[in-house]
């Protein structure tokens, strides 16, 4: 890497929050009267980046350190607890501030008999409440780092969290295979004003229906709600919270074996024993042909043709889009759905 | 390889500002408050903060200032409607106005709300015959002009004997779209669409107000199904200002109604398939049910829940689905009901009936007429006696409603219904209050077909408004206009705001949110313009010229 | 429609004036009466007065009666269904002679022929064509000043 000026990217997006290169091994994110002090661990910088993000986003919605806790505890609850740095945060909620530690952190408000402290542990969250602000200075340890909040200007330029993240993250070799960088059900989404995760493509937010134009629509980790539903010819229905397996005998798939997806059980000899299995990745619901004999095929919405599902990859399927494994056919429905023809029917069971 | 540390390692920790010993209370009040902050972060604290901005500072923002007249925030039907009397009926050429829009064509929002809710382009919309959106003068209405190309005397039959010997004609809703999309090419409302966010709306001191507009971030030109004209590129990638002498804001509704026990029901159950809103996709419910007998529990008696019905049926009879309804209604009408004998509308086995969304004179005869006479709590009182939850009359579901409770698939009820939740064996229960008590309602699914919600304040430019722009709330709750609908408390020198649609609901007008009740709204705010010498007035002669132009398809 | 009775009363005026004036003037020289043209147009355009000035009544009637519907609507088909005790009162005082400044009797069929022409023209306009120069009139309630 070169010299690695950290650059000014301020102004370029929707936010003008400003995050800080802190000393040693830390970032500094202020927006408003929140306040986020996170440690950089290389590897960490998607998790790292959502922090300031979330940061960032309370802050532009005029929230306070209330909303600020609840995102963060949201945030670590859906993640993998090992990626997410130490860090600890705080802002002013009602008379007092609330506070988040976590992992190898620890917040020391006020001096003397004033002193608080809050300790976050390996795993562990501390959340916490203070009624009434310490006086004195603050302070925090990092990793056995300390570190003092202090009041002059910022000797540096801010940078933004998408910075953050690129910077922590390239110079890391790739020493093994990444993870995925969504694991599980964790996904990019946007929340609503009244702070409901959502598919960043909505125009209303499908937990309270208001309009998402409200929103600052920067793009958030968050818990995958439900995706939609899988109706099934005979009428059965499967919600898209999981992976399914569908098949004569689905039980033997390995995902299923693991408990990583839901086994569908289609008995019907036109259907292979493990026929195909839905993925779903991101916000997006795919189709995968394991090896059917028969093939698996889809039909667009307003489509009179079937296609084969190619091997491999597979399909990405969209609301209203049906499905066939050998004789068996199934139609996506989903609550996100803005525009679907549906005027071909799915047919329904021989 | 490089330490990751020593990239960040540039100085000592740096500063913030809030030092945690002297924490202040936030700046503006939490989400709970009545009025919601508004403007995110995009604009310097300075400007944030400031009820009157100067030019100069908007420019040490570094906000490029552009210069047009008139602007209309929104974008949807209210300001397509609006301009359209701009230009038609003010006279005021295309350079002289700019439409804000996070929509790339004005009845995008509309048509996704009308196909949700069961209305795909070939059904009728409840709409008059004569209330065209495309043309100033409802003439020829859409029943003659449907007569016309379709070569038959039908519409013009159920016209001539509506609403006695016939249900209300109401237009097709793709012949509506088309329309409008014809007027939209000839008023050159393309040449006027620039699309982005708008964040705020400020008085400008010297007069006027700078609206705050930022381009769509990296959005590419979206592909267009609609093949329509392409609005205006963002020229900077940055907020603009739009310094105009006018400003028109239409933002339609704040957002859908989700009742709070739906919102918990999906928070909690991360389940969005068996409780679904009206306005909703729920295809998959009708898909489920032609296949499986089964109940759905309807809540609400409105014009959502007729559609509903009306699919039910239709599937009944098509498929031979064996679907149960249990239609909840807050207000069982089990016949006319009103305060005297001059005011009685109709109503019979819950539902109340109205051709359309308010009593017809709403749009131009006596409860227009009072209304505009009226204020503060005679409004109110007027207000209630013609609101409410209506469904028009339409012989056909009636009918086999009538025929459903006879046979047992269809049961009314009345009563409150909360507690929503997920039974063991996948049913939802629901528990019914009522005269009579309490108990629980199962069913497979429930629709819930409650209206649209729009509390001002939680939109961002009307919140602004109310906070910084002189704004107020009427007696309802929405944004105070005159009768002229330029808002009360806002005007600056020679410059007006002026709100129109379903914000302004409340005022001296009701119809507000209806595609007439958009022309009557437009019409007062060209009238106030004029009568302030800066358009035309429009008389019958030139209204005549431009009925002709409008009759040639002439573009203007 | 959607009057109020000042509407009503203000658009019956200006029509019987603006449509039944010029339909009056034509159609007199087609109707089947006697006599020089002076005395058949002084007739026509009495019987075509009396309609407006004894229409002020029908309008406060159809007022009141309007206010028995919810909507406070005066649909399509009455406004034309209304010709029928309007004609026959006016019929029966032409010929009767009971009109003022009738030069005489009116016969049946010339009365009847001019009074539906005048009235199904009227009838025509108002439900379309006068929303074309007028476009403030249907929501004001019919009012034109």
């Amino acid at each position: 890497m070169s010299d690695h000026t950290i650059v000014t990217e301020a102004a370029s997006g929707q936010l003008r929050h400003q995050v800080f290169p802190a000393s040693g091994h830390s970032v500094l994110a202020r927006a408003g009267d929140l306040v986020l002090l996170c440690q950089l661990t290389a590897g960490q910088g998607l998790l790292t980046g959502s922090l300031l993000d979330t940061v960032a986003a309370v802050a532009a919605d005029h929230a306070d350190g209330a909303v600020l806790s609840q995102r963060l505890t949201d945030l670590i609850d859906v993640s993998d607890v090992a990626n997410v740095p130490s860090f600890c945060a705080f802002g002013p909620a009602g008379d007092g501030v609330d506070i988040v530690v976590h992992g190898n952190a620890e917040l020391v408000l006020g001096a003397g008999a004033d002193e608080r402290r809050f300790t976050g542990r390996h795993g562990v969250t501390t959340v916490d409440h203070v009624d009434a602000m310490p006086s004195g200075p603050a302070s925090a340890v990092i990793d056995g780092e300390e570190l003092h909040f202090e009041r002059q200007a910022p000797a540096v330029q801010p940078v933004t969290a998408a910075h953050v993240r690129r910077i922590i993250d390239e110079p890391e070799p790739v020493a093994e295979p990444t993870p995925s960088p969504v694991e599980g059900n964790l996904v990019l989404g946007v929340y609503c004003r009244r702070s409901h995760f959502n598919d960043p493509a909505m125009n209303y937010c499908t937990v309270c229906g208001i309009s998402m134009a409200q929103s600052t629509r920067n793009q958030l980790l968050g818990r995958r709600p439900s995706l939609g539903v899988l109706v099934l010819d005979d009428g059965g229905m499967f919600a898209l919270v999981n992976d399914h397996v569908f098949g004569r005998e689905p039980a033997a798939d390995q995902a299923v074996v693991t408990g990583s997806a839901v086994p569908v059980v289609l008995d019907d000899h036109s259907v292979s024993r493990v026929h195909a299995r839905i993925v779903l990745e991101g916000w997006e619901v795919r189709v995968i042909d394991a090896g059917s004999t028969n093939g698996t095929f889809v039909c667009s919405p307003g489509q009179p043709e079937w296609a084969q599902v190619p091997p491999g990859t597979g399909a990405v399927l969209l609301p209203g889009m049906m499905l066939a494994f050998g004789r068996r056919q199934l139609r996506y429905y989903s609550h996100r759905a803005q525009s679907v023809d549906f005027t071909n029917p799915l047919r329904a069971k021989r | 390889m490089t330490d990751v540390t020593d990239m960040i390692n540039l100085s000592t920790l740096a500063p913030a500002r809030p030092v945690p010993g002297e924490v202040r209370p936030p700046a503006v009040a939490p989400v709970s408050d009545d009025v919601l902050p508004s403007a995110g972060s995009v604009l310097p604290p300075a400007l944030e903060q400031a009820d009157w901005w100067t030019d100069e500072m908007v420019a040490q923002a570094g906000i490029p200032i552009q210069d047009v007249p008139f602007v209309s925030v929104g974008g949807g039907m209210g300001s397509f409607v609006t301009v359209d009397y701009l230009r038609v009926a003010g006279g005021i050429p295309p350079e002289d106005i700019r439409v804000l829009s996070n929509l790339s064509h004005p009845w995008q929002t509309y048509e996704y709300l009308t196909r949700v809710s069961q209305l795909p382009r070939h059904r009728r919309i409840r709409s008059d015959s004569a209330s065209r959106p495309d043309n100033l003068w409802g003439f020829p209405s859409y029943a003659i002009q449907e007569a016309f190309q379709d070569r038959t005397l039908k519409p013009l039959r159920q016209v001539f004997l509506e609403p006695v010997f016939a249900d209300f004609y109401t237009p097709l809703l793709g012949k509506v779209l088309d329309s409008i999309r014809k007027e939209a090419d000839r008023i050159r409302y393309w040449d006027m669409l620039v699309q982005g966010e708008v964040r705020t709306v400020r008085r400008r001191v010297g007069g006027g107000y700078f609206t705050v507009h930022m381009p769509h971030p990296t959005k590419t030109p979206t592909p267009n199904p609609t093949h329509l004209p392409t609005a205006h590129a963002a020229l900077v990638d940055g907020p603009v200002a739009y310094r105009s002498r006018d400003v028109h804001i239409a933002v339609g509704y704040t957002g859908l109604r989700f009742l709070p026990d739906l919102q918990e029901f999906r928070e909690k159950y991360n389940d969005y398939h068996h409780v679904v809103n009206g306005y909703e996709d729920h295809e998959h419910i009708y898909e489920v049910l032609r296949r499986r007998p089964g109940t759905v529990i309807v809540r609400g008696g409105g014009i959502v829940s007729a559609a509903v019905m009306q699919r039910v049926i239709c599937d009944r009879l098509q498929f031979g689905a064996q679907t149960r309804i249990i239609q909840v209604f807050r207000t069982f009408f089990a016949g006319k009901h009103g305060n005297n004998v001059w005011s009685r509308r109709p109503g019979s086995n819950g539902f109340a009936y109205q051709g359309f969304n308010y009593p017809k004179s709403t749009w131009g005869g006596q409860v227009k007429a009072k209304m505009r006479r009226s204020e503060g709590n005679d409004r109110v009182r007027i207000y209630d006696e013609i609101g409410g939850t209506t469904a028009p009359l339409r012989q056909h579901w009636q009918h086999h409603l009538a025929k459903g409770r006879k046979d047992g698939w269809y049961t009314a009820m009345e009563g409150t219904v909360d507690n929503l939740r997920l039974a063991a064996d996948g049913s939802v229960l629901t528990t019914l209050h009522n005269a009579e008590g309490e108990r629980d309602l199962q069913g497979d699914y429930l629709i819930d077909c409650t209206g649209l919600d729009a509390d001002v304040a939680e939109h961002r430019v009307l919140g602004d408004l109310l906070r910084h722009g002189g704004a107020r709330r009427n007696p309802l709750g929405r944004m105070d206009v005159e009768r002229s609908f330029q808002v009360r408390g806002s005007g600056n020198g020679p410059g007006r705001v002026y709100v129109t649609g379903a914000a302004s609901y409340g005022g001296y007008f009701p119809g507000v949110d209806t595609f007439l009740g958009l022309q009557i709204s437009a019409q007062e705010v060209i009238d106030d313009i004029a009568n302030r010498g800066l358009c035309r007035k429009m008389g019958p002669v030139s209204s005549t010229i431009e009925w002709l132009k409008w009759a040639r398809s002439r573009q203007i | 429609m959607l009057p109020t009775l000042l509407g009503r009363i203000q658009t019956r005026l200006f029509l019987m004036a603006l449509i039944g004036g010029p339909v009056t003037a034509l159609i007199t020289l087609a109707l089947p009466l006697t006599g020089p043209y002076g005395p058949r147009y002084q007739a026509t355009f009495i019987v075509l007065g009396s309609v407006a000035i004894i229409g002020i009544v029908w309008e406060i009637i159809y007022h009141v009666a309007m206010q028995w519907r919810w909507e406070k609507d005066w649909p399509t088909l009455f406004g034309l269904l209304t010709l029928v005790p309007e004609g026959i009162l006016v019929g029966i005082l032409a010929r009767m002679n009971w009109l003022p400044l009738l030069p005489g009797a009116v016969p049946v069929s010339a009365f009847a022929i001019q009074f539906i022409v005048v009235w199904v023209c009227v009838w025509l306009f108002a439900n379309g064509p006068m929303r074309t120069p007028f476009i403030r009139w249907r929501f004001n309630g019919g009012r034109l000043v």
